[in-house]
């Protein structure tokens, strides 16, 4: 906890003290949609991805990509930021559509990501009139916070770690010791104060998580499919 | 005059009677004579008839054998020369017959007696082995076929080339069935035949049958024959053919006749498989290649050569090296299956535990794959392994053969049982295990990893290492030794990543697990 506040701290003094020189990589913008729950539904909202070149605080360059989805109902959006892959740039709404659940429930977008043992959430509360206004305000915090963005962005997720929770051969398909091969999220819903996860695990089964308001862990139950 | 007439018809009379009496007394006889037997030629197992045919001289005839012999199996009948029976071997016998007439000593001569030279040829059906099957053993499945594993079917051994190995249980009688081809037959079929096939080099292994052998030339089948006595009850590896049965039929009374040898290549094991075990044909080779375990620890010890050091070390049963990631194959090509190891010659941490615990399980040793992983969720990171000291280089011409070695100091985590101490070396990242995790960092990252636990009762595993490690070929004492001495560190993904990686040090206390599997 304390090398992130550390980051933030750092973020937001070299962001308040000096804009990073941000361009939008000439036809990196690209439309797109993306699936979110919403009353229980898989529904599809507009997205936009782009990738940006960030000048470093040191000299040279880094390529981030960058997603914004919007809700237009509510006017909920919600942004990610991340380094680009230097062999594998881009796809970035792809991989959102792959690791990340969204849920939109009273006035927020609730973002779901279980890496490894570990369930990461983040939450949004930003409305914008328009998709275009959403965009904007995105840009300008970049330029604020540069590459920091992402440490940034680090601090808004909250892990929940589940590796006392779920057995090991849960996680992990059997047998295989790659780290790619591991239980996904297959849906997340609100019920009542607590937050309904069910994940897929590699080998066929799959278990409900319920997490409560603090998000801490209240239950895991096998699913009976 | 009536008494001259008289003397006259007397003298006349005792004239032709003397004459008479002299004809009759210096008639000459035909001489004697011998004749060979008509049938110069019988075959072993069928009856043979034929005479010594006596002629001229005073009947009755004795005929005998003064020199040389009738062959095996026959006998001459001395007052009508028949010579009978049932031949038993074959070849050629010559021999002298003699035949004495009756004709009375002192009664005007002697006997008279001649001879002949005579020979009997006996011959032999020829016999041919054209398959041989081999049951009651170990169903062996070939590496090549993967998923599908082909089971080694008979024959096992085909005279058009077919030549498969053979696994038996020591303990276990062999149980052969043949198949023989008649390739010049006898003129007619020949019963009671004993078939036999001794193994040479294993004891007294004979099987035997009796059976009949067609007139023709033709195929017959002999199932069933079992041998005498059980192979020993430790691990023998009969390579490169090295174990011979030697064929041959026997008729009753008579020597075995050679068929001919067939040679085979047969594992034994220490004893049965475990049940359920599928034996492969690489699975039962590092089990039994290295002979004379007598015991479950020698049979452990030498089966576990076959991996330590290095799976680098470790070769199929035909000699194909089997990677753990092989050069250029990438992370997830390697496979978590034995099969695919197997047949592909390489494959990841799941696959060489599993080989590990087939191999032992061929020879009746019970062991368990254990699941190591850590209790906070991280994946770990293995240290670059390097031969020996720091700073040694890798093994020429195989940049990426640096099997793990450990720090003799510790105590703990020594390539055993059989090998000396190794040290350990630096960690210096050398990217040396191929095909995963090409991105940058250069380290191995695992979610977990599998090794094998062998701990027969009354083992310390304290003292003494219990968990092997067929990937890299070294032993484990415990989780805190895993730690110290094989994990370099600890890796996070983190939801902002796009590549990988967060590091964190290692966490305070101990973080790596050990899970029966």
């Amino acid at each position: 906890m304390k090398r992130r506040l550390l980051l933030l701290a750092l973020a937001w003094g070299y962001g308040m003290a000096q804009a990073a020189n941000v361009h939008i990589v000439d036809g990196s913008t690209c439309a797109k949609t993306v699936h979110i729950f919403e009353a229980g539904q898989r529904i599809e909202i507009p997205s936009v991805e782009m990738q940006a070149e960030i000048a470093a605080p040191g000299g040279g360059s880094a390529k981030a990509d960058i997603l914004l989805i919007y809700e237009p109902k509510s006017g909920l959006a919600l942004w990610r930021y991340q380094a680009s892959d230097p062999e594998n740039p881009g796809g970035i709404t792809e991989r959102f559509e792959q690791d990340s659940v969204v849920v939109a429930q009273n006035e927020r977008l609730m973002e779901f990501q279980l890496i490894g043992s570990s369930l990461w959430l983040r939450e949004s509360k930003e409305k914008f009139s328009t998709m275009g206004d959403a965009q904007r305000a995105m840009l300008t915090r970049i330029e604020r916070f540069g590459t920091t963005a992402a440490a940034l962005m680090l601090q808004s997720f909250h892990e929940v770690n589940l590796s006392d929770a779920l057995d090991v051969d849960f996680l992990h398909e059997r047998d295989n010791p790659h780290p790619a091969r591991r239980a996904r999220i297959r849906e997340a819903s609100r019920s009542g104060s607590d937050w309904r996860v069910v994940l897929d695990g590699p080998n066929g089964d799959a278990v409900e998580v319920t997490l409560d308001e603090t998000l801490t862990v209240k239950a895991v139950a096998p699913v009976v499919r | 005059m009536r008494n001259l007439t008289q003397f006259t018809i007397f003298l006349a009379a005792a004239w032709t009677a003397a004459f008479a009496n002299i004809s009759a007394s210096a008639a000459p006889a035909a001489p004697i004579a011998l004749a060979c037997p008509a049938a110069t030629t019988g075959t072993v197992g069928l009856a043979y008839s034929s005479s010594l045919k006596a002629t001229g001289g005073v009947p009755p005839y004795t005929i005998s054998i003064t020199a040389g012999s009738l062959p095996t199996g026959l006998t001459l009948n001395a007052t009508t020369g028949a010579i009978t029976g049932i031949p038993t071997a074959p070849g050629a016998s010559a021999f002298t017959a003699k035949v004495v007439d009756s004709l009375v000593p002192g009664a005007g001569g002697a006997p008279n007696s001649t001879t002949a030279n005579c020979n009997i040829n006996v011959g032999a059906p020829s016999l041919s082995i054209k398959s041989v099957s081999f049951f009651s053993n170990i169903s062996i499945y070939k590496d090549t076929a993967g998923t599908t594993a082909k089971l080694i079917t008979n024959p096992m051994w085909t005279s058009s080339g077919t030549n498969e190995r053979v696994g038996y249980a020591g303990g276990a009688k062999t149980s052969v069935s043949v198949t023989l081809h008649v390739d010049k037959p006898a003129p007619a079929a020949i019963p009671n035949v004993t078939i036999q096939a001794k193994v040479a080099g294993v004891g007294n292994l004979t099987g035997a049958k009796p059976v009949t052998i067609p007139g023709t030339a033709s195929d017959f089948v002999i199932s069933g024959l079992v041998s005498d006595t059980a192979f020993p009850k430790q691990t023998k590896y009969f390579a490169d053919n090295s174990l011979t049965i030697d064929w041959t039929y026997t008729i009753p009374g008579g020597a075995p006749i050679a068929i001919g040898p067939t040679s085979h290549t047969l594992y034994v094991t220490l004893q049965s498989p475990i049940s359920g075990t599928t034996v492969f044909l690489t699975t039962i080779h590092l089990a039994v290649s290295k002979d004379g375990a007598a015991t479950a620890q020698d049979a452990f010890n030498n089966t576990w050569n076959n991996f330590f050091a290095g799976p680098a070390n470790t070769k199929g049963w035909d000699n194909r090296t089997l990677y753990y990631y092989q050069p250029n194959i990438g992370f997830t090509s390697c496979s978590p299956y034995q099969v695919q190891l197997l047949k592909n010659g390489n494959g990841q941490c799941t696959s060489w535990a599993k080989l590990l615990i087939g191999s032992l399980a061929v020879n009746g040793i019970s062991s368990r794959m254990y699941t190591i992983y850590t209790a906070n969720g991280d994946e770990f990171l293995v240290k670059d392994w390097t031969y020996g000291n720091a700073g040694a280089p890798p093994v020429a011409g195989d940049p990426h053969k640096y099997p793990m070695t450990f720090k003799a100091a510790l105590g703990e985590m020594v390539p055993s049982p059989t090998a000396p101490k190794a040290v350990y070396g630096n960690m210096t990242s050398l990217d040396t295990i191929p095909g995963q995790n090409t991105k940058p960092p250069a380290e191995k990252v695992f979610a977990r990893h599998f090794i094998v636990k062998y701990a027969p009762t009354g083992t310390d595993c304290t003292k003494t290492d219990c968990y092997y490690d067929p990937s890299y070929g070294v032993t484990y004492r415990d989780e805190t030794g895993f730690q110290n001495n094989a994990v370099d560190g600890y890796l996070k993904r983190f939801p902002t990543d796009a590549v990988s990686s967060g590091w964190v040090a290692k966490p305070a206390g101990l973080n790596i697990k050990f899970k029966a599997s």
